[in-house]
């Protein structure tokens, strides 16, 4: 999935975060946009994930933008899309398996019931997360919620895969397991957009890296 | 997520409650959590306070009408407390201290850890997934808990009345649905549906208008309480306007 920005603009309480924000995302490119806190990284996953319309400019996927589909086509490009947040953001009254569901049950609702468990279990086991499926949220440390995230966006199989501040609570084991992942994201052709500090760690993956300062995005000098 | 006005967001989850089915697999879980929670879990205080309630209308009643010589309108007290304004009116207030703050928590603290925009991102409605099926538990609670009302009610009014006139339960309960009218039945309906539909939606509402803040979520379970409250006294008063408007009008033939 191709993701463009154009001219985007954002304030949040009279203050410009983001100005003229113009980014070009080829579909099946992995891209990297760092920046230092407070320079706007969690807005701009926000905005790309279509939790929140721009104030100014227009963000288009596949040459569309979210205000322009119809209720079908969102719901097509919502299927398509696997976000993790910087706090997991996992549903907290669920269970992490209720969690993995979640999108299986909304968008491959015509899968067979084992199928769903297996594909669940499959990635459970991928992530060693086999052991607190039947936890809820407020049971798994921050490392392993952030791992539930990262199975739940990836579960069906997104094509465009967006990460807000990967890394942070996890340790090397996990993040071998989570740069694992990411890599077989690039190799299946999924567009991928990871916010994020550790650049160190994520730019042996990507294609191009950006960075956020003061509002404005430019390709970093790497 | 924005937030529309109120108005807008009653009129989203009446439209989301047309097409509940449409959400079914996904909501079906919270409607049944929200009917456990608020119309099984509350049974206990509900059973208590109408106990109390039946017991206290037949001590109070009865000394002022015996005074008076009219103790059979005792049944008539009865009906307008348990069925028609006390009943619903002390269920709704036991629901909005106990579930209606419990929703408006359950939602801000979701606003805060960014859940509800993940909802967001996955193509879930918050509407659809978390305040419909609580409107719809919301109001079926409330009609499970007025039946547990009105039978423990009407035995403690049973109970107490022994005291001062040996009547059997058949002959009292007898007395009490000769009383009752079907304008009784469909205000008590009408209050509880609509209080119902107001307590889930304000509260949700509260909920969901928090933002980034944990300090946020009590400011606006204050608010919700506030808003409920007044909105359950508005239902209430209505009700008991439109009853007194349709009785009126057919006590005087038209």
């Amino acid at each position: 999935m191709k993701v463009e920005l154009s001219q985007v603009g954002q304030e949040v309480a009279n203050l410009i975060v983001l100005k003229n924000v113009n980014l070009l995302v080829p579909s099946g490119s992995f891209v990297c946009i760092s920046g230092g806190s407070g320079e706007g990284k969690s807005l701009l996953f926000s905005l790309i994930c279509g939790v929140m319309l721009p104030q100014q400019g227009n963000i288009l996927y596949d040459d569309i933008t979210v205000s322009d589909m119809n209720e079908s086509q969102e719901m097509a490009f919502r299927g398509q899309l696997g976000a993790v947040f910087q706090r997991a953001a996992l549903i907290s009254n669920l269970t992490v398996k209720e969690n993995l569901l979640l999108p299986l049950n909304l968008h491959s609702a015509e899968l067979p019931e084992d199928e769903k468990i297996d594909r669940v279990e499959s990635i459970a086991a991928k992530l060693g997360l086999t052991r607190f499926l039947k936890l809820r949220p407020d049971k798994l440390s921050t490392g392993q919620a952030v791992l539930a995230g990262l199975a739940r966006a990836v579960i069906n199989q997104p094509k465009l895969f967006i990460w807000d501040a990967p890394l942070v609570d996890t340790d090397k084991q996990w993040s071998a397991k989570v740069l694992e992942t990411l890599s077989e994201l690039k190799m299946a052709g999924t567009t991928v957009i990871i916010f994020t500090n550790r650049e160190d760690i994520i730019l042996q993956l990507a294609d191009s890296h950006y960075r956020l300062t003061e509002g404005e995005i430019g390709l970093a000098n790497d | 997520m924005k937030l529309p006005s109120f108005g807008v967001f009653c009129a989203q989850i009446v439209k989301d409650l047309i097409y509940f089915r449409r959400n079914a697999a996904i909501s079906f879980d919270v409607l049944i959590k929200q009917i456990y929670f608020t119309g099984v879990e509350a049974l206990g205080l509900c059973t208590l306070l109408s106990l109390l309630l039946g017991a206290v209308i037949i001590v109070e009643g009865h000394q002022i009408l015996a005074a008076i010589g009219q103790t059979d309108w005792i049944y008539k007290i009865l009906i307008f407390a348990l069925v028609r304004d006390l009943g619903p009116f002390i269920i709704c207030l036991v629901v909005v201290a106990r579930s209606g703050t419990a929703i408006s928590t359950e939602l801000g603290n979701m606003k805060v850890n960014k859940e509800i925009d993940a909802l967001v991102t996955m193509g879930i409605s918050p509407i659809s997934y978390l305040v419909s099926p609580r409107v719809v538990g919301m109001i079926v609670s409330l009609l499970i808990l007025m039946s547990y009302f009105l039978m423990s009610g009407i035995f403690g009014g049973f109970l107490i009345s022994n005291l001062f006139q040996n009547i059997p339960f058949l002959d009292f309960f007898a007395r009490l649905l000769n009383e009752l009218s079907l304008a009784d039945i469909v205000i008590m309906f009408f209050k509880l549906v609509l209080s119902g539909f107001y307590i889930a939606a304000i509260c949700s509402y509260q909920g969901l208008s928090a933002q980034t803040a944990y300090t946020e979520v009590p400011q606006r379970n204050i608010k919700a309480v506030g808003g409920t409250v007044i909105s359950v006294c508005l239902v209430n008063l209505i009700g008991s306007l439109l009853y007194f408007f349709v009785t009126g009008l057919s006590e005087v033939g038209i």
